[in-house]
């Protein structure tokens, strides 16, 4: 099967951290993939390499067979875990912009999707709340046809109501043909999107597999096994 | 790039817009007093346009701070551009703001103060003989301006990247002063060494020793070749630079 992700050897270093420490990891085109660990694992630090805004210490990263670059942020869809949207758009200008960044962004399915989540274009982005934002933004990641989305802490910090409506819009618009690497650590709201879970740990990959073989070998679901790797 | 011009100048044409309401009711303001007329009175209304570019020009900065420091950084840098688009159209933008300013309240100057300046009565050979003059000395201005922009985003951009990436806030103002201060030892060496002028009127070339980058002598304008060149060459190189690390060295 054809690899989205391509990942070698890859170590960053701070000044006084490994945050990652030489990572292999191969993510094949149309999978969900959770990256799972508690908070300081290096999750958002592998997600933000791959995303173009850090630069490895070490080691190669390629997405759809090229290096990180101007192409590869042209088909990776990323979402950030906090507000990325200039403070001056409103709704409908967030929408023009992705509208004239991404040649695969489909205005259509944005619409739809910010009525799903009740949200109105003429609202400004400094006006809304917590809950808001992670709604539009995601809003505005999955209305792109790209070959990968990157979402990094999708429901982190949203009420459980907000958190249904995201997990429902991951569920309806995610497009078979595209690749999904998902960051949690609140694994047991997601884990039922991945088909593979890594499991990180300290900058290392601790565990990692077929989510749905996983549970059958070891007769625990993946918020049990997480609890389990980590000690919670 | 057109595309992130066009953000470029929609994120920032209120604040542009602002400065040059307050510019103008200032100098208004300054105008109406009218006790003196040019003296006092238009040494004011100068003022507040150096006031006006001064708040354009921290704007400028604090803009590119915020992309490098901030949240929107994430948005920007994702975005498939190349670090050359970006500080290209942030540089488009500035100048073309640093444009605008410049034209509006100078003419508007001009309109406060026709009757005192009365350009009518001025005589057209003179006017005919200062206007390229002082068309060129604009242009040389502005590109020491662009120049001086570029510089300030390398020091940003060299800011961000030293010492691993931490976040130092006042750093770059740290190593702007000592680029600052390295390309201006480099201008002076320039200009002493390479002594060769061109009069900007008549476009003779002649050498005059203990000049200056540029010289005012005997009613014209003359400009040393070789700082000229050295001034582009500093402004090519910084936006390389600072485009290379924008792309391949920054960790937002």
């Amino acid at each position: 099967m054809e690899k989205i992700v391509e990942i070698k050897g890859l170590t960053k270093r701070y000044i006084n951290t490994i945050a990652l420490n030489g990572i292999d990891l191969d993510i094949e085109k149309g999978r969900v993939v959770g990256i799972l660990g508690p908070n300081g694992s290096g999750k958002t630090t592998l997600i933000k390499i791959l995303a173009g805004l850090l630069r490895q210490s070490k080691g190669d990263v390629r997405i759809d067979s090229h290096n990180v670059g101007v192409y590869t942020k042209s088909i990776v869809s990323y979402l950030p875990d906090r507000n990325f949207l200039y403070n001056w758009m409103s709704i409908e200008d967030a929408l023009k912009f992705y509208s004239d960044f991404y040649k695969d962004f489909d205005m259509k399915r944005a619409e739809n999707l910010l009525e799903f989540m009740n949200l109105d274009n003429n609202l400004k982005v400094n006006q809304l709340s917590k809950g808001m934002h992670e709604k539009l933004n995601l809003s505005l990641v999955l209305s792109r046809k790209a070959k990968l989305y990157i979402l990094d802490e999708p429901i982190a910090g949203v009420d459980p109501v907000a958190r249904d409506k995201i997990l429902d819009a991951i569920i309806n618009n995610y497009n078979e043909d595209s690749s999904m690497i998902i960051t949690t650590h609140l694994v047991r709201d997601m884990e039922n999107l991945f088909d593979e879970v890594v499991f990180l740990k300290e900058g290392t990959i601790k565990l990692r597999g077929e989510a749905e073989k996983l549970r059958e070998e070891n007769g625990k679901s993946i918020d049990e096994l997480y609890k389990e790797v980590f000690g919670e | 790039m057109g595309k992130y011009i066009k953000y470029e100048i929609k994120g920032s044409y209120r604040f542009v817009l602002g400065v040059l309401a307050l510019v103008l009711i200032l100098m208004t303001g300054i105008y109406l007093k009218g006790f003196d007329r040019l003296g006092i009175i238009g040494g004011l209304a100068g003022l507040a346009i150096v006031i006006g570019y001064i708040a354009e020009i921290y704007y400028i900065m604090d803009s590119f701070r915020k992309e490098l420091y901030e949240d929107r950084g994430y948005l920007t840098f994702t975005l498939p551009l190349s670090g050359k688009q970006i500080i290209a159209s942030k540089l488009v933008v500035s100048t073309l703001w640093i444009l605008v300013i410049g034209f509006v309240t100078m003419g508007y100057f001009l309109i406060l103060f026709r009757k005192d300046i009365n350009i009518g009565q001025l005589e057209i050979g003179l006017l005919e003989e200062f206007l390229p003059q002082m068309i060129y000395y604009g242009i040389y201005m502005l590109v020491l301006g662009i120049n001086t922009l570029i510089l300030i985003y390398l020091s940003m951009a060299l800011g961000r990247v030293t010492i691993r990436n931490k976040k130092l806030g006042g750093l770059w103002f740290l190593i702007f002063i000592v680029l600052s201060t390295f390309v201006q030892i480099g201008y002076n060496y320039v200009y002493q060494t390479f002594p060769h002028y061109l009069n900007l009127s008549s476009f003779n070339l002649i050498n005059i020793d203990n000049g200056a980058g540029l010289t005012i002598s005997s009613g014209s304008i003359y400009m040393n070749l070789a700082t000229a060149i050295y001034t582009i060459l500093i402004g090519i190189v910084s936006f390389f630079t600072t485009s290379y690390l924008v792309e391949n060295k920054i960790d937002i």
